[in-house]
């Protein structure tokens, strides 16, 4: 989605004022006005001084030792409107500032709180609540495909793995409120245990991103935010309601939020969410036994200690969901079948009902989180415990003594692992007047236990440290930004040793590597902004890499890990530029990654043969790799109502030394939206409507080296229809939506859709989404100045 | 409150859970893994034997095979499949006969020179074929090639006697040589 154009007044406020008489500091936060989400890279000037800050990626800005006075103050972002603000410093003071991106009519103000935590330079992608609740409902890949560097790698409806240019898995870090979220993503067909209602704001950093969050992160990080704790506030609530039509999917979700409930000084926030889903549909049969059902709750308790803040979560996520029947093949021989037929060998009446084969999944997070701000610094401490058990039941393939032993069986799992993790993130920042510096610690202990019959991912323990500092300075019109940080990882494994049949002796690892950042951003003149990165990240082995050594019935492949891969060392260069020609905005980024040992499963020469037939055999091995991509999107302006959006991704990865293309990766993509935009029909109600083309190429870059069962499909273009608006209705101002996606049901097949050997993908959806928001919390009227 | 209230609640946590973190569990259910399949071929003069053995099961060591050598004439043959422990999986897949299907599949070259029809029926009167009967042509050389045997599994009712099902229980190859006679 393209950054809203446009600019537009905001109605800005003062909130609050805080003490201290000798020096005088200011400091702020800018938000998106409609949403409330913090607002990263406005440029904010102290008219007739030099003064300029940038707002960091939670929106906030400092500026330090001011004399006490009157200054004029200007707020500058692409896409919103400048907006100038006199304010009489006589003390510290603290404002908050609203910015309206043009054409929105103004709804009531969602405030959200973000941790602080980006640095200047780095490209980030930021959704807001309004952009993230038109796409809620299913999955939270859902949520970020709207950016154009994400593509998702989808096994039916439920099960969607974000994909940024090109990369996933362990290549990808998603954090949930600064802790990073552990679930078991080495398969394909893993998706982040994630409920699509919990994000409040999200944050995509692609490119060479800052290290601050991870040391492995070469493809980028996506940073959630959930709804922040609202202290000394009174009670809110939102109810969010989503029907889509394609997959009869019902889902609710209720969040309620509010402060001093039993003890002064508290807040507290209570969030659930439930969904069920049948059977997709495609243009002209069921996808069946793909179904689905996901509850899940967040329970958060915060207490406010002045300079220090407390908070204590727990969350669960629990999900059901079934693998389509006729991709469930018993060896590469039926993969071959179902893939001559065209159409599902199996295909059964719609239901909700879930049948094997199947996969369960539970997701817990217990996060505790004490943040210090002082005058000059602030002190984060947050500690997480997750656990992500995960548990797939087979059909009905394995053989039993008699029929009570196979119906028993089936009750139990096939496979079953249970992934622990304990994760430490200390960061401490100071600002300065031209500057700030982040000292951080990570530690994290994780154990993964296994059983059943697969010996894909052994038992394991494992541990990590490190060390971070990032610098960050304001040179000129120049923000500089620069980090390292030194870390080691640590893990004990208990391979499968397949000859003998036997569990081997311990296997330990140790691995330890320097991740380093440096980027660069100005503006060149009043309408353009560049931005240069350039990073260096490494990754160990992963415990699947290693040591994985079975047939994996979701690839009909036989994957053999490797103990003597060497860490993944890669180098990244990432250039952004933002720029307004006339009243056109204009987006263009380009990078290049290099891996010298970039690690990849190659076919070997030799198939495995076993009683079920002969399958491939796949061996984790390294190569050189190098991927190239560009995004590119622009937005037109055509009335002040009528905007055309278009954007452009591509990616391409290929290994220099062969030059052979690498496999799996993201086909060439193209968008063009229609937006209206009907603002001022009444003080509280507005409506938009985008009608969009989405266009995927044929995937043509795949070396013949590649083994793959069919080849990429043809590509395919898409219709999709959005209307919605705003609405006064009972007290409240809620929001609905309609989307039609696939208008035409157009049948079609994803490169990355990993039942396309097996089937179409789903046809035409009609999406029906409802929020209502309640309580006695009104930002808007408390706003006014 | 000045004690960071996270390093003591981490604290306490990790105690906590990690002393309950349980232990794995060894995969010995009653899940029973094909490991040797055995071909017994009777004629009136001759008797022909072939085994088809993984023992450390898929992986590992690439499985063992024995020749099948069978000379012109008529053979009834009989097909019984083990564990790697020696548990038969016959009388679970006669007792499940209505969801299974043994195909025999002679290589190309063997095509117009075995015969193989399946000579036993499940519950319902369709053809199971762990019996089966076997027709041998004369040849002017000896040939050396391969019969595949593959089981299917089927969705209840929905095994017709002629056609494959969409999975695959076992399929493997066996070495077979007709000898003249």
């Amino acid at each position: 989605m393209l950054l809203p154009i446009a600019v537009a007044v905001a109605s800005a406020h003062i909130a609050l004022a805080a003490d201290s008489l000798r020096s005088v500091h200011l400091h702020g936060i800018v938000r998106d006005s409609s949403s409330g989400a913090p607002l990263a890279g406005v440029t904010v000037v102290i008219r007739g001084s030099r003064i300029v800050r940038r707002s960091a990626s939670d929106g906030r800005f400092d500026v330090d030792h001011l004399a006490p006075g009157t200054y004029g103050l200007g707020f500058r972002l692409l896409g919103y409107r400048d907006r100038q603000l006199d304010i009489a410093l006589v003390q510290d003071t603290t404002i908050e500032v609203f910015l309206l991106p043009l054409g929105v009519q103004t709804e009531p103000v969602v405030v959200e709180a973000s941790r602080p935590g980006g640095h200047g330079t780095e490209h980030v992608e930021q959704l807001d609540t309004r952009k993230l609740d038109r796409h809620r409902g299913q999955t939270f890949g859902e949520l970020i495909e709207q950016v154009p560097q994400v593509s998702l790698l989808q096994t039916g409806a439920a099960v969607a793995k974000p994909v940024i240019r090109g990369f996933h898995s362990q290549r990808v870090l998603i954090t949930s409120n600064g802790i990073p979220h552990q679930a078991q993503e080495w398969g394909l067909d893993h998706a982040p245990a994630l409920d699509p209602f919990l994000p409040a704001s999200i944050a995509i950093v692609t490119g060479a991103a800052s290290i601050e969050d991870s040391y492995a992160a070469v493809g980028g990080i996506v940073r959630i935010e959930e709804s922040q704790l609202a202290f000394h506030r009174p009670w809110e609530g939102k109810l969010s309601l989503v029907g889509a039509s394609n997959n009869g999917m019902a889902a609710a979700s209720v969040l309620v939020k509010g402060s001093d409930a039993l003890v002064k000084n508290t807040a507290y926030l209570l969030q659930g969410s439930a969904h069920i889903a049948g059977d997709s549909r495609t243009p002209g049969y069921v996808l069946s036994n793909t179904g689905s059902r996901q509850l899940s709750s967040l329970v958060t308790i915060g207490y406010d200690a002045g300079s220090w803040q407390h908070s204590v979560s727990y969350s669960f996520f629990a999900t059901e969901l079934g693998i389509l029947a006729a991709a469930h093949v018993g060896n590469a021989a039926d993969l071959e079948r179902a893939i001559a037929n065209g159409s599902p060998l199996v295909i059964r009446p719609w239901t909700y009902t879930i049948g094997n084969p199947r996969q369960e999944i539970m997701h817990q997070t217990l996060h505790v989180t004490s943040t210090y701000s002082g005058d000059n610094g602030t002190l984060e401490i947050r500690y997480g415990w997750q656990r992500n058990d995960r548990s797939e039941y087979d059909a009905h393939n394995a053989r039993y003594r008699d029929s009570a032993a196979l119906q028993q069986a089936l009750q139990k799992p096939a496979i079953a692992l249970s992934l622990a993790t304990y994760q430490l993130e200390v960061r401490y920042r100071q600002s300065s007047s031209n500057g700030s510096t982040t000292f951080g610690v990570h530690f994290l202990r994780q154990s993964n236990i296994r059983s059943g019959n697969v010996y894909l991912v052994p038992d394991y323990l494992l541990y990590e440290g490190g060390l971070i500092g990032i610098h960050t300075r304001t040179v000129g019109a120049w923000i500089l930004s620069a980090g390292i940080r030194s870390d080691f990882q640590w893990m004990r494994a208990r391979p499968y040793d397949r000859t003998r049949g036997i569990l081997e002796p311990d296997s330990t690892m140790l691995f330890a590597g320097i991740a380093a950042h440096c980027g660069a951003e100005r503006l060149l003149g009043t309408h353009t902004r560049i931005q240069i990165n350039l990073a260096s990240h490494w990754r160990p082995p992963s415990a699947v890499e290693l040591y994985a050594n079975d047939l994996h019935h979701g690839t009909a492949q036989y994957e053999i890990g490797d103990r003597h891969l060497g860490v993944e060392r890669s180098v990244t260069l990432d250039l952004h530029m933002q720029t307004m020609l006339g009243n056109v905005q204009l987006d263009l980024s380009g990078y290049a990654t290099y891996f010298p040992r970039w690690i990849q499963l190659l076919p070997e020469p030799t198939p495995t043969v076993t009683y079920r037939g002969v399958f491939p055999t796949m061996r984790y091995t390294q190569r050189r790799a190098a991927f190239v991509g560009s995004e590119a999107s622009c937005s037109v302006p055509l009335t002040t109502a009528v905007r055309l959006d278009a954007q452009l991704a591509i990616v391409r990865g290929f290994d220099p030394s062969s030059n052979e293309w690498l496999p799996f990766l993201p086909a060439d993509r193209a968008r063009i939206a229609l937006h209206v935009h009907l603002d001022r029909i009444s003080s509280e109600t507005d409506f938009y409507g985008e009608f969009a083309l989405g266009a995927v190429r044929r995937q043509t870059a795949v070396s013949s080296a590649t083994f793959d069962y069919a080849p990429p499909p043809p590509g395919y273009a898409t219709l999709d229809l959005t209307i919605g608006g705003t609405f006064r209705l009972l007290g409240t101002t809620m929001a609905a939506t309609v989307s039609v996606t696939n208008i035409l049901d157009q049948p079609y097949r994803d490169y990355l859709s990993r039942y396309r050997y097996f089937a179409l993908d789903p046809g035409r959806n009609i999406t029906f989404r409802l929020t209502i928001p309640f309580g006695l919390y009104h930002p808007l009227r408390e706003s006014s100045q | 409150m000045k004690f960071p209230f996270a390093i003591a609640s981490a604290l306490v946590l990790l105690l906590a859970v990690s002393s309950c973190e349980k232990h794995s569990t060894d995969h010995g259910d009653e899940h029973m893994v094909p490991a040797i399949f055995r071909l017994l071929l009777v004629s009136q003069t001759d008797t022909a034997t072939a085994t088809w053995s993984d023992l450390d099961g898929p992986g590992g060591n690439q499985p063992q095979t024995t020749t099948l050598q069978l000379r012109p004439g008529t053979y009834q043959g009989r097909l019984e499949i083990f564990t790697a422990d020696g548990d038969t999986l016959t009388t679970v897949i006669r007792q499940q006969g209505t969801e299974h299907q043994l195909f025999y599949t002679p290589s190309s070259t063997l095509a117009n020179i075995v015969t193989i029809t399946i000579a036993d029926r499940d519950a319902r009167g369709m053809p199971l074929g762990l019996e089966t009967s076997w027709e041998i042509k004369q040849v002017q050389a000896p040939i050396s090639s391969s019969i595949r045997i593959q089981l299917y599994h089927y969705e209840p009712n929905t095994k017709d006697g002629q056609s494959p099902s969409t999975e695959t229980d076992a399929d493997i190859s066996v070495p077979v040589k007709v000898v003249v006679p």
